[in-house]
C-alpha cells in the first residue's frame, strides 16, 4: 500500500465525482422542483433543552465497533443529533430517533435503501450493501431488514427533519414524503459559483435554494450543516472513519469492484493508502475515494476555522483543527456545561 | 505511487542493449521518464473511475452561498457566510 496520494490523483477523483454527479443531480433537481417548499434557512430553531452542542453521525465501521449508539443512549445525550442517511437505520433499530437526516448523494438506486426501499424486489441484484460494513445489518436477510426499515421510517419519519439536497433521486424524495418526513432543501456547492457557467449557479437559478458546501459525502455534510445552519458549538462527529480497520479484507471495501477492474488482483493492494492513527497507535487503510473525502474534510475544517471533535474512536481522520476525544468524555462535558448554564 | 513492472522493453531501450544491460545514463533517464508517464496514465485512468458521493468546492471561509441578491430574513448575513 502507499503512504499518501498526490494532489494530481486527488484532483482526478474530484473531477470524476463532478462528472458522475453533476448532470444527473441537475436532472433530479428539475424533477424535485414541485416539492421544494422549505429551505434549510426556514428551519425552526432547536429547543433550548437541546443545549448548544451537536453530534453528527456517519455510517463508518466504528459506529458498530465502538458501540456508539449504545453510549449515546446510556449517557442520555440530550443535544442535537444530525445523521447522514446511511446511519439513520442503525439509529432507529436501536431506539434512537435523530433530529435531522442529511441526504446528498444523487445515486438513483442506492440511497433509497437507507429509508427502506419499497421496490427492492424489483431491482437488479446488487451486493453494494452486503460486501461492506457501512451497515452490517444489511449484510444478511436484506429483504427482511428492508421491510423492518420501511416500518421504522414510516413510524418515526414525521419526527425527523430531512436536510435534502436538490440533486437527490426523486424516488428518495417520494419515499420521504410517503413517510411524512418534513423536507428542508439546499443545493450542494459543486464548483465556483462566481463563474458564469457554474453548475452550482445553474442549480441555484433553477431552484432558488440556498447553497452549502458538502465536504464530498453525507457525513461531512451533516457536520457542516450542524455548524453552518444550526450554528451549534461544539459539534462532534462519530462513525466517520473514512477508512478501514486493520485486517479488513480488500473485498469488503466500498470501491473494491471498481478497483479490481483496473488493478490486477495480486497488485490490488497498491491502490490503497495506509494511514497511521497516532491516537490509536494503529495503521488503518483507505481507498482513493475515502482518502479524497478525508482531504476534503481536512480542508473544510482548516478553512472554516471550526473545531471538529472526532469522537469516532477509529479511522483515519486526524489532522489540523481536529480534536480527538472519547465520545463519553464529549457527552459528559456537554451535560456538565449544560447543567451549569441552567443553574446560572 | 504504484509502479508498473512488466516483462517488456521500455522506450529508449533496444532489444540488444536490453539483453546486454548496456543502457547508458541518458537512455536510462529517458526510459525512467517513459515509465513514470506510463504510471501516471495508469493512475489517471484508475482515479477517473472512482468518483465520490458529491462534488466538493469551498471558497475561502464561505460555507453558504445564497446567490448574488441579498439574503432573505432568515439565517445568514449578506449573501455569504
Amino acid at each position: 500500500m502507499k503512504s499518501s496520494m498526490d494532489q494530481a490523483c486527488l484532483d482526478l477523483v474530484a473531477q470524476a465525482t463532478f462528472q458522475k454527479t453533476a448532470e444527473i443531480g441537475f436532472a433530479h433537481a428539475q424533477l424535485n422542483l414541485p416539492y421544494m417548499k422549505q429551505t434549510v434557512l426556514d428551519l425552526p430553531p432547536t429547543s433550548p433543552e437541546k443545549g448548544t452542542s451537536a453530534i453528527s453521525m456517519a455510517a463508518g465501521p466504528s459506529l458498530h465497533r465502538r458501540e456508539t449508539i449504545q453510549k449515546i443512549k446510556q449517557l442520555n445525550y440530550r443535544g442535537t443529533l444530525v445523521v447522514a442517511d446511511g446511519a439513520m437505520g442503525h439509529c432507529l433499530r436501536n431506539g434512537v430517533i435523530p433530529d435531522y437526516v442529511v441526504c446528498v448523494d444523487p445515486h438513483p438506486t442506492w440511497i433509497i435503501r437507507w429509508f427502506g426501499d419499497p421496490d427492492l424486489a424489483k431491482r437488479a441484484d446488487d451486493d453494494y450493501f452486503r460486501r461492506q460494513d457501512l451497515d452490517p445489518a444489511l449484510n444478511t436477510k436484506e429483504r427482511e431488514r428492508n421491510d423492518e426499515l420501511i416500518s421504522l421510517v414510516n413510524e418515526h419519519g414525521p419526527k425527523i427533519k430531512v436536510i435534502m439536497a436538490t440533486c437527490v433521486a426523486p424516488n428518495v424524495v417520494a419515499r420521504c414524503r410517503e413517510a411524512g418526513m418534513p423536507l428542508y432543501w439546499w443545493n450542494p456547492i459543486c464548483d465556483d459559483y462566481d463563474k458564469p457557467d457554474s453548475h452550482t449557479r445553474r442549480l441555484y437559478d433553477l431552484t432558488g435554494m440556498p447553497c452549502m458546501v458538502t465536504g464530498g459525502n453525507g457525513g461531512a455534510s451533516a457536520w457542516i450543516f450542524a455548524n453552518a445552519i444550526l450554528e451549534k458549538s461544539p459539534v462532534a462527529f462519530v462513525g466517520m472513519d473514512l477508512g478501514y480497520a486493520p485486517g479488513t479484507p480488500l473485498a469488503k471495501t466500498q470501491y473494491y469492484h471498481e478497483l479490481i477492474k483496473i488493478y490486477p488482483e495480486d497488485r490490488l493492494s497498491e491502490a490503497y493508502i495506509e494511514v497511521y492513527n497516532p491516537h490509536l497507535k494503529e495503521t488503518w487503510y483507505t481507498d482513493p475515494t475515502y482518502y479524497w473525502y478525508r482531504q476534503c474534510f481536512l480542508d473544510v475544517v482548516k478553512q472554516s476555522g471550526w473545531t471538529a471533535y472526532n469522537c469516532t474512536e477509529g479511522g483515519t481522520l486526524v489532522g489540523e483543527g481536529i480534536e480527538w476525544m472519547a465520545l463519553d468524555h464529549f457527552i459528559k462535558e456537554q451535560q456538565r456545561s449544560f447543567q451549569l448554564s441552567a443553574i446560572s | 505511487m504504484a509502479k508498473l513492472i512488466g516483462n517488456y522493453t521500455v522506450p529508449g531501450q533496444t532489444a540488444e542493449n536490453a539483453k546486454s544491460g548496456q543502457v547508458d545514463a541518458t537512455e536510462r533517464e529517458k526510459a525512467e521518464g517513459a515509465h513514470r508517464a506510463t504510471v501516471s496514465e495508469f493512475e489517471r485512468r484508475a482515479m477517473g473511475k472512482l468518483g465520490g458521493s458529491i462534488a466538493f468546492v469551498m471558497k475561502g471561509k464561505n460555507v453558504l452561498w445564497t446567490g448574488d441578491k441579498a439574503a432573505g430574513p432568515s439565517k445568514g448575513s449578506g449573501d455569504e457566510k
